[in-house]
């Protein structure tokens, strides 16, 4: 990270970094069964990977005062090892991946 | 016949004779490391002959076989002198695995066109070996069948074992050849188990009743049940350069003199092309038959230039131990080469003109400016998108 420059924060150019991206997840009884493959992997676009196991989940409540958030995050291991975040919006009830 | 076991016994004292063919059939005696207990490590049979043992102490031997001759140990010419052996092995199969030093396993299947039968096959490997080394090879349809095989074999000879007699074969040789833990061992011999005849005769229950998983283990081998696979050897990339240098010489300036010729050469060749490297390993032969060796894993992957520097400062306190006659530089973990964003220098806060010049030009050209910095929003929130943000960056 660079150094304070000592520049008053200006909140219209302000660009909030690590926005949820949506995602088409598939379920199984609720739970998380497959999600697709990252979009960098232009030539297998469209295609899932099945979700070996769920390693944790936790749920957020916050900000009740404004725009309620109400997420229910879930860290999966795919079957080809990597890690990935994803999170059910409660309020949507639509489903998003999001490093935590 | 699947596998072939290749040994070379007394693998560290034959290599001397490499150097030395002279010494072949003398009583020659491995002396244990400098700054050790100075015991017997190993001996020829003609030591063995005149009553040396290993683990005796020298002055014994001395008194016991005056015309001994002692030979240091020298792990680095021993690792680099096996590995040429693998490697021209390789040219007959690449399916080769190594053993401990002096023995490795080769995989026939597929070479039944190359050869009539598997011990024309086997004499071809033999030549590949140079033949003071005395290396003896043994054919079996099993990994352990043939280790006993080449064991019992005589020096340039192979031993071949058919799959119907290798329970016959098996059935003399001691227990104490079984690849399981020598404790295991012991306790069978104590309960009179002495070959693995005796073994094979029990119940595989009882074996596994008495000694667990290692008594089955046992009692399948000692029944020809063995389904160990060769493994070949995984080599990763890598680029090996050596230099001899024109006098032995102690100097440190003249080792680092030769070390970054080397570094500029292996950086020359084609393979090395905009490629940098992980792993740097120095092997340093240095006279009477010592040697010295490092290992220097880079934080980041290194080019030429950092690699002597690198070399420079961790060599710089280096004392060896005698004149060094030749060094070997085997660079490892190609990458192609990688380059790391810099501090600008002008984004120091004494000079802001020139980088509000180019936030102007930018915004002129693109409407805004794509330079921003990372602040903190709210580090502690739960909510990870409220953590940090890009703002526009101004100096």
């Amino acid at each position: 990270m660079v150094e304070d420059s000592g520049t008053a924060l200006r909140p219209h150019q302000l660009r909030p970094l690590n926005l949820p991206r949506a995602v088409s997840v598939e379920t199984a009884r609720g739970r998380p069964a497959a999600v697709p493959i990252p979009m960098a992997l232009i030539d297998k676009h469209g295609e899932r990977i099945a979700i070996a196991a769920i390693e944790e989940e936790w749920s957020i409540d916050d900000e009740w005062w404004r725009d309620r958030v109400q997420r229910h995050y879930f860290r999966v291991r795919l079957e080809h090892g990597p890690l990935r975040t994803i999170f059910l919006d409660d309020e949507s009830g639509r489903w998003f991946e999001q490093s935590y | 016949m699947p596998i072939a076991a290749l040994i070379i016994p007394h693998f560290a004292l034959r290599m001397s004779l490499l150097d030395q063919p002279e010494l072949d059939g003398l009583p020659l005696v491995l002396t244990s490391p400098p700054n050790s207990r100075t015991v017997v490590n190993d001996c020829t049979p003609e030591a063995t002959l005149r009553g040396v043992r290993p683990g005796m102490l020298l002055r014994e031997v001395t008194a016991l076989c005056p015309e001994a001759i002692f030979i240091e140990p020298n792990p680095v010419r021993e690792a680099m002198a096996f590995d040429e052996i693998l490697r021209s092995l390789e040219t007959f199969s690449p399916s080769i695995e190594a053993g401990p030093p002096g023995c490795c396993y080769v995989d026939l299947h597929g070479l039944q066109r190359h050869d009539i039968s598997p011990e024309a096959g086997a004499v071809r490997l033999l030549k590949l070996i140079p033949a003071v080394l005395r290396p003896r090879a043994g054919i079996a349809p099993g990994k352990f069948t043939a280790l006993c095989a080449a064991r019992k074999a005589h020096a340039g000879t192979t031993l071949l074992i058919a799959p119907d007699v290798v329970r016959l074969f098996l059935a003399d040789l001691p227990v104490a050849w079984l690849p399981i833990d020598p404790k295991t061992i012991t306790r069978m011999e104590r309960l009179g188990l002495r070959t693995m005849g005796d073994v094979a005769a029990l119940p595989s229950t009882a074996m596994q009743a008495r000694f667990g998983k290692e008594g089955r283990r046992a009692w399948e081998f000692c029944n020809g049940q063995d389904d160990l696979t060769v493994t070949p050897i995984q080599r990763p990339q890598s680029v090996i350069e050596a230099i001899t240098l024109p006098a032995p010489s102690t100097s440190r300036e003249m080792l680092l003199l030769g070390i970054t010729q080397l570094v500029r050469r292996a950086f020359g060749r084609p393979e090395l092309r905009h490629r940098n490297v992980r792993q740097a390993q120095l092997h340093v032969l240095i006279e009477e038959n010592r040697s010295w060796e490092k290992s220097l894993s880079f934080r980041e992957p290194a080019g030429a230039e950092r690699i002597v520097e690198i070399i420079r400062h961790r060599l710089q306190d280096l004392e060896l131990q005698g004149a060094a006659e030749r060094i070997v530089l085997h660079l490892i973990g190609l990458v192609n080469e990688t380059t790391r964003q810099q501090l600008l220098p002008f984004l120091a806060p004494k000079r802001t003109a020139p980088i509000r010049q180019a936030i102007r030009q930018l915004e002129q050209r693109y409407g805004n400016s794509p330079l921003y910095r990372v602040v903190e929003i709210e580090p502690w929130s739960r909510i990870p998108e409220r953590r940090y943000a890009l703002i526009s960056y101004d100096p």
